[in-house]
């Protein structure tokens, strides 16, 4: 079986790099699409402003492919979702139709079950 | 605080599941970010919510740029440096929208490399429109099965001997990883069984087999040869 390392330098010559400032990935792709927190558009913007960052500025170019709304205007504000908990994946259903959110401690507690469960499902099926 | 050894999948606390995600295999991380999009937080949890949903992606982008780059590079053969970069962008992006379209169950990586494989005809057409080789692109003499399939069979001269049992070895380890399912198609076909009788003997069917299969002969031809 030939080696085809020797042919090509490694693969990491090939990618951008970013730096420790650098925001997440996902709020960048957030922000490309428009779906951003007002304070996630400002980290981004804040970040972008400083100076060119040729690894994020790559991000928003390749993920603003898949928006399907129009960019926000010039003057970079983002969309104010604070009423929205999931990223905007959902539309945001009409105050009167939300369910009640149960104390911070018993939803964390329901919700960090339901992961154990899922990753326990998974444990299973991969020891199968 | 560290996670209990005995109970390591229960978690405390939102700072012990922060804690927990570097140790995260990718269908576990791919498990949290979809866990973290789909519920709906109370004021004072949503900053961490969102923080282990970030977290959890951002882990699942340091381990699969390089290694998705490598693929381009050594199996589909893609030499152009931004396109590279943007293949594996756009790949991730991919995974990104649509993390819940994946199956936990199965390999993570044969579905990321069969999305970056795609990618790469897509882009090529767009660039490359009447391109009629595109079909072939990227593709070796040997594709994933049959790479899978001479890996299994006892071939070489004596003097590569030595190198084919370390490869065997690997291969038999590789294997080992692979979700249950896909592991038993992998096994049973090496043992000769055909892809009909494998698909009744498991009780799927006999196309969900070859997609299995294939995707495992990208994932463990990558493994060996990394």
């Amino acid at each position: 079986m030939a080696d085809q390392r020797s042919e090509s330098p490694p693969a990491t010559t090939y990618l951008c790099v970013g730096t420790d400032e650098c925001p997440h990935v996902a709020e960048l792709i957030c922000y490309a699409l428009g779906k951003a927190l007002s304070e996630e558009c400002r980290r981004v913007e804040a970040h972008l402003n400083k100076g060119e960052c040729g690894y994020c500025r790559r991000w928003i170019d390749n993920a603003t492919r898949h928006r399907t709304e129009p960019r926000p205007d010039a003057s970079g504000k983002g969309l104010d979702l604070s009423g929205i908990f999931t990223f905007g994946r959902q539309p945001s259903p009409a105050p009167s139709e939300l369910t009640p959110i149960p104390p911070s401690s018993r939803w964390q507690r329901q919700v960090f079950i339901d992961l154990e469960q899922r990753l326990t499902i998974l444990e299973e099926g991969s020891g199968g | 605080m560290p996670l209990d050894p005995s109970k390591s999948l229960h978690f405390e606390s939102w700072e012990q599941l922060l804690q927990w995600l570097p140790e995260a295999n990718e269908n576990q991380l791919m498990t949290v970010f979809v866990w973290a999009g789909e519920h709906q937080a109370p004021l004072s949890d949503a900053p961490r919510l969102g923080r282990v949903r970030k977290e959890a992606f951002e882990q699942l982008v340091r381990r699969t740029r390089e290694r998705l780059a490598r693929f381009l590079i050594q199996r589909v053969h893609v030499h152009d440096p931004h396109l590279v970069e943007d293949v594996v962008q756009q790949v991730l992006i991919k995974i990104y929208l649509r993390a819940e379209q994946f199956d936990p169950k199965r390999s993570f990586w044969g579905w990321v490399y069969r999305i970056a494989r795609n990618e790469y005809i897509d882009t090529l057409r767009r660039t490359h429109p009447g391109d009629v080789a595109l079909g072939q692109t990227g593709r070796t003499d040997e594709d994933a099965e049959k790479w899978l399939e001479n890996t299994a069979e006892a071939a070489g001269t004596p003097e590569s001997a030595a190198l084919e049992k370390e490869q065997r070895q690997r291969l038999d380890a590789a294997i080992s990883t692979l979700p249950a399912l896909q592991r038993s198609v992998v096994q049973m076909k090496r043992e000769g069984v055909k892809g009909k009788d494998v698909a009744k003997k498991l009780g799927i069917s006999q196309a969900y087999v070859s997609q299995l299969y294939h995707e495992a002969g990208e994932v463990l031809r990558e493994a060996i040869e990394r």
